[in-house]
């Protein structure tokens, strides 16, 4: 039985989740001119939307991976990444990664404070 | 001010650092009987005003930690519509930790000198 | 998401104000062209910009939150402008008619620079609206620092 509830759970999933996302994110910036790539990403919040009913054990073995989307090709060479869409992705990413983070920090703090250390 | 005697004999210590702010007043020894509770309150008594309000806090505490809780999880399943409510739902809840800690402390201190007066 | 509706609204309009940018520079490349796969000289494309479902009754409703967020700006197509083609007299030219007439693309120069600036301006503004939200996102989340 773990310290921690489900909710750091959760948070700290979707920390690696994001954390992933910004890895594929950042792949399919450096591909924008491969020709017929097609751009993934990483739906951590579905996964996790879909765990959180089966408890701490389905949190903790959710399995989070890239999917690549629907087949589109917006150049001639079939590639289909849009380079200012993948770039608003990862600034998105980005600043949730950073508030995921703030968040789980201070709940840990909250126990901490509960505990009577620091 | 009576030495509350029959206080410092009851069991329960834990229940001590946890005041119960019933009828405004701060009781020694929860699992005393009403009126000795009421003989042996050690502590003055703050009415109203702002006894009453740390009082809301501390009954408050479990409530603004289950909404951090919701808010921290509708941010990692991406359904939180504005990142100002998680952030002040934190806050709060951080900010009731802190304030119930310290009561706690206080009133665990108050306790060990009232114990240790020489009589 | 609920979250960075600012950051989506000005991603939509950097895809736009890129598209625009794709256009002017096909115009400006095909100024002179007079063969075309459909047949017939160039002419010149304009991008057709639509705000995507909302208005500011959909901003209100998403307030109050009944209804949808909008979305931005979406481009529904790229069409053929509907200015004539200029007839220039060269009796030289291949593709020169019987008069000695070639029919030469409607493109004029300065309007595409002018369309340049202007998508080029727009795409920088979306870029700071995008840093701006980016800003106060951040700041909130300091407030847990």
């Amino acid at each position: 039985m773990s310290i921690f509830d489900s909710t750091q759970l959760t948070l700290h999933r979707a920390i690696s989740g994001a954390t992933l996302r910004n890895a594929v994110l950042a792949n399919n910036v450096a591909n924008v001119d491969t020709p017929g790539f097609q751009p993934s990403d990483v739906d951590f919040h579905g996964a996790l939307r879909n765990a959180l009913a089966g408890g701490p054990e389905a949190i903790e073995s959710v399995e989070i991976a890239p999917e690549t989307g629907p087949a589109v090709a917006l150049r001639a060479d079939g590639n289909g990444v849009s380079p200012e869409a993948e770039s608003a992705k990862l600034a998105e990413n980005g600043l949730e990664l950073s508030a995921l983070v703030q968040v789980a920090g201070t709940r840990v703090q909250i126990m901490r404070t509960a505990m009577g250390v620091a | 001010m009576t030495l509350p005697v029959a206080a410092v004999g009851t069991p329960a210590l834990a229940e001590w650092a946890v005041p119960r702010p019933s009828g405004g007043e701060w009781s020694v020894g929860a699992a005393a009987p009403a009126e000795e509770a009421a003989k042996s309150s050690a502590v003055a008594d703050p009415t109203g005003g702002f006894g009453s309000m740390l009082g809301d806090a501390i009954g408050n505490l479990e409530q603004t930690q289950a909404v951090a809780a919701e808010q921290s999880q509708a941010l990692a399943t991406g359904q939180t519509q504005d990142i100002t409510s998680v952030v002040t739902a934190v806050q709060e809840a951080s900010l009731s930790m802190q304030l119930a800690a310290q009561v706690r402390n206080k009133a665990t201190e108050a306790y060990s000198e009232i114990f240790h007066t020489q009589v | 998401m609920g979250m960075f509706d600012a950051i989506d609204i000005s991603a939509s309009g950097l895809t736009a104000q890129r598209l625009r940018m794709d256009v002017t520079a096909e115009n400006l490349a095909n100024a002179q062209t007079t063969r075309t796969p459909e047949g017939g000289a160039y002419r010149r494309k304009t991008v057709l910009l639509q705000q995507a479902e909302g208005g500011f009754a959909g901003t209100l409703a998403a307030t109050v939150g009944s209804a949808e967020a909008p979305a931005g700006v979406e481009a529904v197509g790229v069409v053929a402008d509907t200015t004539p083609l200029q007839r220039i007299y060269d009796p030289g030219h291949p593709d020169a008619d019987a008069q000695g007439y070639v029919t030469m693309p409607n493109v004029n120069p300065v309007t595409e620079m002018v369309d340049l600036i202007d998508s080029s301006r727009a795409y920088e503004a979306n870029l700071t609206a995008m840093q701006t939200s980016k800003a106060a996102f951040t700041k909130t989340v300091e407030l847990l620092r």
